[in-house]
């Protein structure tokens, strides 16, 4: 079975084609989003998803979130215990542990195990964080059919909506992690990606850090939370400021507030103090639109609609730049959080060839220019190295293929070397490495001997490159590919393995677990009175589990729920 | 072979978008695009292309005199020729030239043998960045620097910009940056710069509160506007740099011409503001070059020693090449030329001064010889360029930038490795290049004799290949070793000793992007004299269209306008 999942930096979540529409597929708690949050208690129990994300509060050395910025690098998160390396994990890993959860929830709902995914990425990922999401892929069983850009899949889902002609619109992706914009048009069941930009450092992770900034002097004058181990510290901040945010969604101010050992540090925020800590980060907001609108030559003003994807855009600070920004008000009519994985479910359907989709076709393009490194002479009879020379241009339309001539510079030289880039830096240092090619050629003086040098790039975004010398007649051919880079099928295998260590709560248990784990975070975010009513309750919930009766766990668990939520709306925390 | 977009398409010629879209999306569902990759590129470009037409069909359908013009003139329609669905007249897109001298200078080097080279051009913006070249030469986009894309309201109570009445601050920065300005030469002074830097944040706030669209404006217009200023804009720079992010792009390889200039530019000027503090590690070696006048033959007592300046002037001039017209050309070429003490005057300092000259000599020798093999060479270049009678000095004398220039390329040519014939060729080439480059700012006798060369050197090139007339057409110049018959050489000669007699030899003033009208007359005969069909010098004419005949449409249309005396000639010599 083939299922479309949206990875996402806060959230991610899975959608299934069935009987001619996506559907979301909800997890054991009967939700549709799924925290990207992965905690591992040193004796291997691992948690995923809602209650993993409230151990960040109660246990935050072993909790990991927000992993997916680290995706493409060699970044480890230490979790637990030594479940294998010493307990350090990768972007991957964790991603893998992610994607296998939502693939357990496809399981129970359809009675079938998937093995095959589109998996969407956002459009600004490079090439090396697309390879690390298709092995993430593959680490949690699932073979990656096609990696979809983020705003495209929400592209898809809107555009779908009435399967009508549209005028060029865009879309403005701003997620927890990475921002993406992309212009894209539909005629006649076509459904055409013009041009994409993005920023692959910016979420809503940030207004967040932004927010923590601003206000951890004032709750914390004397510095007392630098006495607090980092990863403890963070998860404080990070969940203050994360609750203080969405306050201000729907008040003009907001508490900003944590609890230290025994006491609670408070601050109010308001909403102007906000925007303007926020103002750095509303700026970079406008050069991806720029760039996208310049590349695909559409104005502004000819656009007919800004749809928002990603939850970053529910914020009124956001969406005020955003009507600013274009001069009027954007289009909120798909689902900020689901539209992607609808998105990545219908071209699941499409890799599919489903007949209820057989007359659409969707078109993307290259976001990234891909090149070789070259050297020129300059004006000064100098050398100039490291230079890039693109080879295909960004925003292309994929697949495409392209070919360009380099000749020797020097008097007999015995070999062309090809650096393969991919970027937009006229000098190759600042673009991202992918892989390196090297020629024979016969020895000639100088510029006399060419070779012609193809790149082609598919619609899944692999890419491939082939030499050619016709002097000599020698080809060489580099296919970039997870094979290239990646520490090999075995240790593929020994890591997978790794994982299958870790103990899973089982799926019937799954309420319990979540109740149980947000039961602690509250004890923790809160003092005096309530702190001791919650450890109460949580010890007579304890007592419950213990008869192993269903009938009165489910009543305890009922319980708890109704304590807990009155708890949390009552206090602001 | 050659299919047209219509038969890819499948459809007949139409002005419809629509009926193009829906034989596009039905052709891209009959076929499999990952396995026919170049189809879909062929189908993709079938339908961008007819979209193109279908436009243009469009726009030549309806009649595009919604209100009366002006009285159409009488006389030059008619004449035009016989297909009624053509424009009266067509524009001659001028190849967009790159700045001031010559490209770079892609020839075979040895030693360098683990190398490739692009065979192509390469990024105009770092060729004028390496060059030094100055904002003025920028091909930009050719705004009115005076229409400003927006009047932020009524600033006239803003007494503090300094607003005339009814002038708004982008006006005042506008004109405060003007390159035609009287004292353009200088910087801008304190009053002055108060001025444009509050009328630049007020333009800045305006740009931060506007629409996508407007802020865009507003950025191409201040990035222009900036760049022409340049060097008078230099203490603004880092203000728009830190509004629009300029930082980001210019280091990209398709940054805009404007934005890579600028920031070269505010890189060179950081480098400036920070060498000019008594701390830095080259303020020595800085203030030593700045001053006028020879340097001092007894400069190893006091003064900066030899190591700093040469690692100064190797530093700036391949960073910051813009910089040296900061120092004193004398002061540098003395430096240049080696330790004074190695010729005759070392026996006054005894053993001390000695063992400092043996440490030093290993490094000076070769640096003056290849000083005096410069000399040399330039004494055989300068007669070449400018005629016999004419030396050096002559030159130092009359233009004493494009001395420096032509010094520096030489020696660098010389310090490769280069016969001194490649430096007389290069010489050649540079004299020529701004020869035509100003001569065609000229009027009357002087554009005349500057076009005739030009048609002389298109001549020639296109004798040897299509590519090297195409070469010369957007450079705007003919390679030193592309020989030109000696009576021509003659003529070349003694027009740039003219222009150079006249001081009119300096740094070329660019232009943007130019067009002008070519009389329906002037056309006909240039189809007679190529013998190429109408559409093909159409074609030619607005750049597109293979080399060959964009070669020959150059060159007749060059012929026929010289010897025209017809309207625009003037404007139609100086497009091409």
């Amino acid at each position: 079975m083939l299922i479309g999942i949206d990875l996402g930096t806060t959230n991610s979540a899975v959608a299934i084609w069935r009987d001619g529409e996506a559907v979301l597929v909800p997890n054991a708690l009967g939700d549709f989003l799924t925290p990207s949050a992965v905690s591992i208690a040193r004796d291997g129990q691992a948690w995923i998803g809602r209650p993993a994300l409230d151990r960040l509060a109660t246990h935050p050395q072993d909790t990991a979130t927000s992993f997916k910025r680290l995706m493409g690098t060699a970044s480890t998160t230490r979790l637990g215990g030594k479940v294998y390396k010493a307990g350090d994990y990768n972007a991957e890993d964790l991603s893998a542990l992610v994607l296998g959860a939502l693939a357990a929830d496809v399981e129970a709902l359809t009675g079938e195990r998937p093995t095959e995914a589109v998996v969407t990425v956002p459009a600004y990922f490079n090439d090396r964080q697309r390879k690390a999401t298709r092995r993430a892929g593959e680490l949690a069983g699932l073979t990656v059919r096609r990696l979809i850009n983020e705003p495209t899949a929400a592209a898809l889902a809107f555009g779908l909506q009435d399967k009508g002609d549209r005028e060029p619109f865009l879309v403005f992706d701003l997620g927890g992690g990475t921002f993406d914009v992309s212009v894209v048009e539909m005629f006649d069941g076509v459904v055409e990606v013009r041009a994409s930009a993005g920023d692959n450092r910016l979420g809503g992770d940030d207004f967040d850090d932004a927010l923590a900034a601003m206000a951890r002097p004032r709750i914390d004058p004397a510095h007392r939370l630098n006495a607090l181990p980092a990863p403890q510290r963070e998860a404080l901040l990070k969940r203050a400021a994360e609750t203080c945010r969405r306050a201000l969604g729907t008040a003009s101010e907001a508490e900003f507030a944590l609890v230290l050992g025994e006491e609670r540090l408070a601050a109010v925020i308001t909403e102007a103090e906000f925007e303007s800590a926020c103002e750095p980060l509303l700026r970079r907001l406008r050069e991806p639109v720029v760039r996208a609108l310049r590349d695909c030559a559409i104005d502004a003003s000819e656009l007919s609609e800004i749809v928002l994807v990603g939850g970053a855009t529910r914020m009124p600070v956001v969406r005020r730049a955003i009507t600013r920004l274009f001069g009027r008000f954007p289009n909120a009519s798909v689902h900020p959080d689901h539209a992607v994985a609808l998105g990545a479910a219908m071209q699941a359907a499409l890799v599919g060839r489903d007949a209820a989709l057989d007359e659409i076709r969707i078109t993307d393009v290259c976001p990234f220019t891909l090149g070789v490194e070259v050297a020129e002479q300059d004006g000064h009879g100098g050398l100039q190295r490291g230079l890039f020379s693109p080879v295909i241009e960004r925003n292309t339309p994929v697949p495409v293929s392209r070919m360009n001539t380099y000749s020797t510079l020097g008097d007999n030289q015995k070999t062309l070397e090809f650096g393969i880039y991919q970027g937009e830096a006229r000098e190759v240092r600042g673009n991202v490495k992918l892989g390196h090619i090297a020629i024979p050629v016969p020895p000639r003086p100088a510029g006399e001997v060419s070779a012609q040098v193809r790149f082609s790039y598919d619609s899944s975004g692999l890419l491939e490159i082939d030499v050619h010398v016709p002097a000599s007649g020698v080809e060489r051919n580099l296919v970039i590919v997870d094979e290239e880079d990646r520490p090999g099928r075995k240790e593929l295998d020994s890591r997978r393995a790794a994982l299958a260590k870790l103990k899973f709560h089982p799926r019937e248990e799954a309420g319990n677990v979540a109740i149980m784990a947000r039961a602690e975070r509250c004890y923790e975010d809160h003092i005096g009175d309530v702190r001791q009513a919650i450890g109460h309750w949580i010890t007579l919930f304890a007592g419950a589990l213990d008869t192993q009766d269903p009938r009165r766990i489910a009543d305890a668990r009922a319980m708890l729920v109704a304590r807990l939520d009155e708890v949390e709306i009552v206090t602001p925390l | 072979m050659s299919r047209t977009p219509w038969s890819i398409l499948g459809i007949g010629r139409t002005a419809d978008a629509a009926a193009i879209r829906k034989a596009y999306a039905a052709r891209l569902k009959a076929m499999d695009v990952d396995s026919d990759v170049e189809g879909f590129a062929q189908l993709r470009q079938a339908r961008d292309h007819a979209l193109r037409l279908a436009r243009n069909l469009a726009a030549t359908a309806e009649p595009a005199q919604p209100e009366p013009g002006p009285e159409p003139k009488q006389g030059d329609e008619p004449e035009f020729g016989p297909s009624p669905d053509a424009p009266p007249r067509w524009t001659y897109a001028a190849p967009q030239l790159s700045g001031d001298w010559s490209r770079a200078d892609l020839a075979a080097r040895p030693g360098e043998p683990d190398d490739t080279t692009m065979l192509g051009r390469m990024a105009w913006a770092a060729a004028a960045a390496r060059e030094g070249v100055s904002g003025a030469g920028i091909p930009l986009t050719t705004i009115d620097p005076f229409t400003a894309p927006f009047l932020p309201g009524n600033h006239t109570a803003d007494d503090t910009l300094g607003l005339r009445p009814g002038e708004t601050p982008a006006e005042r920065l506008a004109i405060l940056l003007d390159p035609e300005r009287e004292t353009a030469g200088e910087p801008l002074t304190e009053a002055e710069a108060r001025q444009a830097t509050r009328a630049l944040r007020k333009i800045l706030d305006d740009a931060a509160q506007a629409q996508i669209t407007r802020a865009q404006q507003i950025e191409d217009w201040l990035a222009e506007v900036l760049a022409r200023g340049w060097p008078r804009s230099a203490p603004l720079l880092e203000d728009a740099n830190a509004a629009f992010g300029w930082e980001r792009e210019w280091a990209a390889h398709d940054a805009r011409p404007g934005v890579a200039f600028l920031g070269a530019r505010l890189r060179g000027y950081r480098f400036q503001q920070s060498v000019l503090q008594p701390g830095h590690r080259y303020h020595k070696a800085w203030n030593e070059l700045v001053r006028p006048g020879r340097a001092s033959r007894f400069r190893m007592l006091r003064g900066p020693a030899q190591g700093e300046v040469d690692s100064l002037l190797r530093g700036m001039r391949q960073n910051f090449p813009e910089l040296e017209t900061h120092f004193a050309p004398e002061r540098v070429a003395s430096w240049e030329s080696g330790n004074p003490f190695a010729s005759g005057l070392l026996i006054f300092f005894g053993v001390i001064a000695l063992s400092i000259v043996i440490a030093l000599a290993n490094g000076s020798s070769s640096r003056e010889s290849l000083e005096r093999d410069t000399r040399q060479a330039m004494q055989a270049a300068v007669p070449e360029a400018f005629g016999e009678g004419h030396d050096s000095s002559w030159l130092w004398d009359k233009q004493p930038e494009l001395a420096g220039l032509l010094n520096a390329q030489a020696r660098t040519l010389l310090e490769n490795g280069d016969s001194e014939a490649a430096v007389v060729d290069k010489v050649v080439e540079i004299v020529r290049g701004r020869s035509f480059l100003n001569g065609r700012e000229l009027a009357g006798g002087d554009l005349d004799t500057a076009m005739h060369l030009r048609l002389a050197q298109l001549r020639a090139a296109q004798s040897r290949s299509v590519a090297a007339c195409i070469d010369v057409r957007n450079s705007g110049v003919l390679h030193g070793a592309i020989p030109l018959p000696e009576h021509l050489r003659g003529q070349e000669r003694a027009f740039a000793a003219h222009l150079a007699e006249t001081g009119r030899l300096g740094r070329p003033k660019g232009h943007g992007e130019r067009s002008a009208m070519v009389p329906g007359r002037l056309i006909d005969q240039v189809v007679a004299a190529t013998r190429l069909s109408r559409d093909t010098v159409q074609q030619a004419m607005s750049g597109k269209g293979d080399d060959a005949a964009g070669c020959a449409v150059t060159i007749a249309l060059l012929d026929r306008t010289l010897a025209w005396q017809g309207e625009n000639r003037r404007e139609i010599l100086m497009t091409l």
